[in-house]
């Protein structure tokens, strides 16, 4: 489905914000949702590149938020505004129905941070007087996204951190968590994204509190639509060590933390 | 001009020449969003085995030039599953549905072929023995002819389906393969099957891939495919559904020049959903524009010389 770039723009060195035109007929996309873009008309890259849903707009417009890690994504920088943009989606399961009078806790990583934006809107939006808390997490300052877009919707609490030290405190975004959660009491829940071993240590410390956490996977995604197989996440079957293959296209990318076994092969 | 686009390959009729390749179209169903499946000449379902198979660990797939690997592991949800859940759904369809699949040994094979047959909605069995990676399954069934004969030979005895037989390009010379499924009872032959590649990360060192391994498929490998099928065309009398990838009609109008009967559709599935249609009207367009009345006009037209 061809769509139309309403605005381009770098937020810090190497990440990008690209707004688009909803393309014509297709539902309006719910935060954890993901879309495929064809950067390129060529043969190379071949595949679409998956991209979360980062952020949508009373018009139907929505943002999607990427860093710049390859050809694919090189080339989608420079993409310019009023250019035609080929993309598939929305797609993927999005984030559970939101619970009200309750603790949202979003736990973001670097690039992981970008569906986190319109998940806070879609919280805001169905629950107004519920607790936001926004913990986001990376390298450096570089790779702390929106903090500012965060911290100009009512209700929302921000805390950075980052490993370098350069911007909030020192350290791991999870550290700054697991703080936060030794002096909270009431009902919570918990929604992350980032590199692996961030949303592990996540759903580990969800699970110490006691508290239910969702997860958005990150896998290489070939079709986005359930056929190639490519991003499929081991999924707790029964007891024990058994797990089945779930796509994190279609079954997914979100799943509830206790559900995923990581590192199972 | 009214063109006919029909085919008929291993007796199954198709309105048009365009299939799609096993293992990347799912079971079907998955590309109904995208595409009208009444559109298609056939459907060739993800590989099946006795028993579900729950496939290889991550990363499955990664990107190379014009291509990309994967190392799936046959991953699927076995043949009585397939009958009792999947087909149900194919069968509304006016399009020949193609059940792909692959054993651990030659009792596997033939386990599947009864299984298959006389089932209502299954038009014919493409046989796997090709898959680059499995240990079991495929391949060892495809890289030695006398292998591959006792194991044609006893699936043929298993089944009245049509067999169609898809090779490995892994080999010294595929014309061997071909001629051997041909003398073991083989009604039609795909060619070619992925070809085994391999990628490393030099960041870190590491494959790309969790099986180290994989199977190259996308426009890298087309030349070879199109050697491969004139080879084949050139010395076994058998039809030939060509493969290797195809990405538009262009490309596939170049295999049936080669000596393709029909061809399928795989990578590009996963970039664009509904390219087989469009293949498939393609394939018309150039048939009205250069005046070419039905597909045996076009198949093997290839011009040497002069």
């Amino acid at each position: 489905m061809l769509t139309t770039v309403l605005s381009h723009r770098q937020l810090s060195p190497g990440y990008y914000r690209i707004v688009l035109q909803p393309p014509a007929g297709t539902p309006r996309p719910r935060a954890g949702q993901f879309f495929m873009v064809h950067v390129s008309p060529s043969n190379d890259p071949l595949l679409r590149r998956p991209f979360s849903l980062h952020d949508i707009y009373d018009d139907g417009s929505f943002a999607l938020l990427y860093r710049v890690v390859g050809k694919g994504t090189a080339l989608l920088s420079h993409v310019q505004v009023d250019d035609t943009l080929d993309v598939l989606g929305p797609l993927g399961n999005g984030f559970e129905t939101i619970q009200t009078g309750i603790t949202h806790i979003l736990v973001g990583g670097g690039i992981g941070t970008a569906p986190l934006m319109g998940l806070s809107r879609e919280i805001k939006r169905t629950d107004p007087t519920g607790r936001v808390e926004v913990f986001l997490g990376g390298r450096g300052e570089g790779d702390l996204l929106c903090g500012g877009d965060f911290e100009l919707l009512e209700g929302v609490t921000l805390s950075q951190a980052t490993e370098d030290g350069s911007c909030g405190l020192r350290g791991y975004v999870t550290e700054s968590l697991e703080a936060f959660l030794k002096g909270h009491t009431g009902p919570s829940v918990i929604y992350t994204c980032g590199p692996t071993p961030m949303m592990r240590e996540v759903a580990r410390i969800a699970a110490v509190h006691n508290v239910p956490c969702y997860v958005s996977m990150e896998e290489h995604m070939g079709c986005g639509m359930g056929a190639c197989l490519g991003c499929v996440v081991p999924i707790r079957s029964g007891n024990g060590d058994e797990f089945e293959y779930k796509r994190a296209c279609v079954e997914g990318p979100v799943f509830r933390s206790e559900e995923v076994m990581w590192g199972a092969q | 001009m009214s063109v006919d686009t029909s085919v008929i390959i291993a007796g199954i009729r198709m309105k048009n020449p365009v299939m799609t390749a096993s293992g990347t179209f799912g079971y079907g169903a998955e590309y109904s969003p995208y595409l009208d499946l009444n559109r298609l000449g056939a459907i060739v379902v993800k590989g099946l085995s006795v028993r579900p198979k729950k496939g290889n660990p991550t990363p499955r797939i990664c990107e190379t030039p014009a291509g990309m690997l994967n190392a799936i592991g046959l991953e699927n949800v076995g043949v009585d599953v397939f009958v009792e859940k999947k087909l149900p759904y194919l069968r509304q369809f006016d399009t020949p549905v193609i059940v792909n699949m692959f054993g651990n040994n030659e009792d596997d094979y033939v386990a599947i072929a009864e299984r298959l047959t006389g089932v209502n909605g299954v038009a014919g069995l493409e046989v796997n023995i090709s898959c680059p990676n499995v240990k079991e399954g495929g391949i060892a069934f495809g890289t030695d002819t006398r292998v591959t004969h006792q194991l044609i030979t006893k699936v043929r005895k298993a089944t009245t389906l049509p067999l169609i037989v898809k090779l490995s390009p892994n080999v010294t010379n595929i014309v061997d393969f071909a001629k051997t499924a041909a003398d073991a009872g083989a009604d039609a032959l795909s060619l070619i099957n992925t070809l085994l590649g391999m990628a490393i990360d030099i960041k870190t060192r590491r494959p790309r891939l969790a099986n180290v391994t994989g199977g190259l498929s996308g426009p890298a490998i087309r030349p070879v495919a199109v050697r491969m099928v004139w080879q084949v065309r050139n010395n076994v009398k058998l039809p030939i559904i060509g493969m290797g990838g195809i990405m538009t009609a262009d490309d596939a109008v170049e295999f049936m020049i080669a000596g393709a009967t029909a061809v399928a559709i795989g990578t590009a599935n996963f970039v664009n959903p509904s390219s087989s249609v469009a293949i498939a009207d393609g394939i018309k367009s150039y048939m009205e524009t250069n005046g070419i009345a039905s597909v045996d006009e076009l198949v093997g037209s290839l011009r040497i010389g002069e």
